[in-house]
């Protein structure tokens, strides 16, 4: 347990609406490794950014809330934690990255000014030596004129070096977890592949966790250990890239990966899975996947179905599992 | 011939050239005629304001009894009152009353708008609704009636004209402030400052507050042309300087008794009056046409 350096336990997270509670988050389960790169996928809606805001505990302006659960990190539980507390470990042992390169850097500050901010308040440094730190950070995310970037300002940057700005903010006080949502969805494809091999460097330099949050497959099966599918607010199925790719075991996730155009194929019409994920306010009883399923019985109608241990790495919450010989494993 | 790497070369540097707002901003400033004539108006006002006791021709307080009620001359620029000041003389003195009741009453109601402005905006909530509240309770009184009010609980004087010109700025700038909050705070690094453990008030002083300021460089110099009418409102109808002072307010006055006979004791000073809130307003358009984003690029 203790190599856990994030541990989320029935995460529930919800809104307030007119009063009324809305649960978007409906008890998430998972955990990460010191340096392991953990997928986070699952369509729009599905839960993954809240997850992200709700380890950072990033609620400003909203009425989110975090209703039940834990998060235990470096074997604290931030869920408990002050907001002070929590404002000293945002930044330094855990930090994030967002999707767009081109709206997370304040366009008025030079970008110097934006990186040592978090040096300077987290390491305590002074001026000179968190600038020296700065220009280094830029250098290890492979930006060569460190020294002149430093005095200009976010908009005379391409999104490829924004994102590099990025990443090298995040990782400037030596995080133990790096939450990076969609990093590289606002990138054209080479610079994409160049900032995820940037990553996974600056991961095996640090040891640093990594919860990726993607809807990009292609982008899992290049970059993660493990993948955890989540599915209208809850984890449907959990497992190692390799085996989740070879052989996918919730009909959400076969659906997924089915979805997934592959060069050669021609297919006029490309795989999908039918409908949308359902609306908050508007949950099915029994499994919530089941209206879309084209594997559903009566019971999933019915009932939620249990997580299944299907092996000690994988589970699924899916009652295809939970009446059969779960001890198969493909 | 050029080699390929001194073009190179010579790209690089274009590249690097130091990007200045302000020289942009200049740039773009100086295009606006009446403007610019109206910043070199209110900056020669505001040196006479400093040196005005130094280059008064006469001394504004002196009477002269040989000399009551002259119009305009070559030795009296502007004539003389009831008592025979010379009003040049009293206009230039009065400048630095006029500035700095306006300045500072603006200055004020600015630091304090602000502030509400952005903890309404920031935090939301129950505390922008009391804060948006009282606004709007302050607005339902007319600028001016609401001044008078203020005066009359605190008593006549300089210093409580200030008190309630500021008090009267505080809800428009409060407003204003909270727009530009609502709308700054929803930006992405707005989001990445709090992840990487910005404190509030580390947010809402260098990522929020700046968003802000172009719309509150305008404002500024608006208010401040009202807030010279307010005061010189409130003078006029003796709730602030003393008799005595030598306050366009004031001076407009005391002169109307003579708006008959001798109509320049009054028409100098309203004069004085209407150049300055004028070049203070043709200021605050030709800002807004350089800082707004959007009419910038029409």
């Amino acid at each position: 347990m203790s190599e856990h350096v994030l541990r989320v336990t029935d995460l529930e997270t919800s809104f307030t609406r007119d009063k009324k509670e809305i649960k978007i988050l409906r008890g998430v389960n998972f955990a990460i490794r010191k340096g392991e790169i953990l997928g986070l996928v699952g369509e729009s809606g599905s839960g993954k950014s809240l997850t992200s805001l709700s380890i950072m505990q990033l609620f400003h302006g909203t009425t989110g809330k975090i209703v039940n659960g834990s998060i235990h990190f470096n074997g604290e539980d931030l869920t408990k934690m002050s907001e002070s507390a929590i404002r000293k470990i945002r930044g330094k042992q855990m930090a994030m990255i967002f999707q767009e390169p081109m709206t997370s850097l304040n366009p008025v500050l030079k970008i110097g000014k934006q990186l040592m901010e978090a040096i300077e308040m987290h390491l305590k440094l002074p001026k000179n030596e968190s600038r020296h730190h700065a220009i280094q950070m830029l250098k290890n995310v492979g930006i060569g004129r460190a020294e002149e970037i430093i005095y200009e300002y976010p908009h005379q940057l391409s999104g490829g070096m924004r994102q590099r700005v990025m990443i090298a903010m995040a990782m400037a006080c030596h995080p133990n977890l790096l939450i990076a949502d969609e990093p590289t969805t606002a990138l054209d494809v080479t610079i994409q592949a160049q900032i995820l091999e940037l990553m996974k460097k600056l991961k095996e330099e640090n040891e640093t966790a990594i919860l990726l949050i993607t809807h990009d497959l292609g982008v899992v099966a290049e970059m993660c250990d493990r993948v955890v599918v989540m599915y209208a607010g809850q984890v449907v199925e959990e497992a190692d890239v390799f085996e989740l790719f070879a052989s996918p075991k919730h009909p959400y996730t076969q659906g997924l990966i089915a979805s997934v155009p592959k060069i050669g194929d021609n297919k006029e019409i490309l795989d999908s899975i039918n409908g949308q994920v359902p609306s908050p306010q508007n949950m099915p009883n029994g499994c919530k996947f089941a209206p879309r399923c084209n594997q559903a019985m009566s019971v999933c109608h019915e009932e939620s179905p249990p997580t299944v241990n299907i092996s000690t790495t994988r589970q699924c919450s899916c009652w295809l599992y939970a009446t059969k010989d779960v001890k198969v494993n493909a | 011939m050029t080699s390929p790497t001194t073009v190179q070369n010579s790209q690089v540097q274009h590249t690097q050239r130091k990007y200045s707002p302000f020289k942009e901003f200049w740039k773009s400033f100086k295009k606006q005629k009446a403007a610019l004539l109206a910043s070199i108006f209110i900056g020669l006002l505001i040196v006479v304001a400093f040196i005005g006791p130094y280059i008064a021709p006469y001394d504004p307080f002196e009477p002269n009894y040989d000399a009551l009620l002259e119009g305009p001359s070559a030795s009296h620029l502007a004539g003389t009152d009831e008592y025979g000041r010379d009003i040049f003389s009293r206009l230039i003195v009065g400048a630095k009353i006029s500035l700095m009741v306006s300045f500072s009453a603006v200055f004020l109601g600015l630091i304090l708008g602000t502030i509400l402005g952005l903890i309404s905006g920031y935090f939301g909530g129950w505390i922008d609704k009391i804060i948006m509240r009282s606004c709007d309770v302050l607005f339902s009184f007319p600028d001016l009636l609401l001044a008078i009010a203020i005066v009359a609980l605190l008593g006549p004087g300089i210093n409580n004209v200030i008190i309630a010109v500021m008090i009267f700025s505080v809800p428009s700038f409060a407003r204003l402030v909270r727009g530009a909050t609502l709308n700054a705070k929803e930006n992405v690094y707005v989001e990445a400052a709090q992840s990487m453990g910005a404190s509030h008030v580390r947010v809402l002083w260098k990522h929020i507050f700046p968003e802000t300021m172009s719309e509150l460089i305008i404002f500024v110099t608006m208010r401040i042309g009202t807030a010279i009418l307010a005061a010189s409102g409130l003078s006029f109808l003796g709730l602030g300087a003393s008799p005595e002072m030598p306050e366009w307010g004031v001076m407009l006055s005391s002169g109307r008794d003579y708006l008959g006979t001798s109509s320049h004791v009054v028409i100098m000073p309203g004069i004085a009056i209407f150049l300055t809130v004028l070049a203070f307003n043709l200021i605050g358009d030709g800002l807004r046409d350089v800082l707004d984003p959007k009419i910038k690029n029409n």
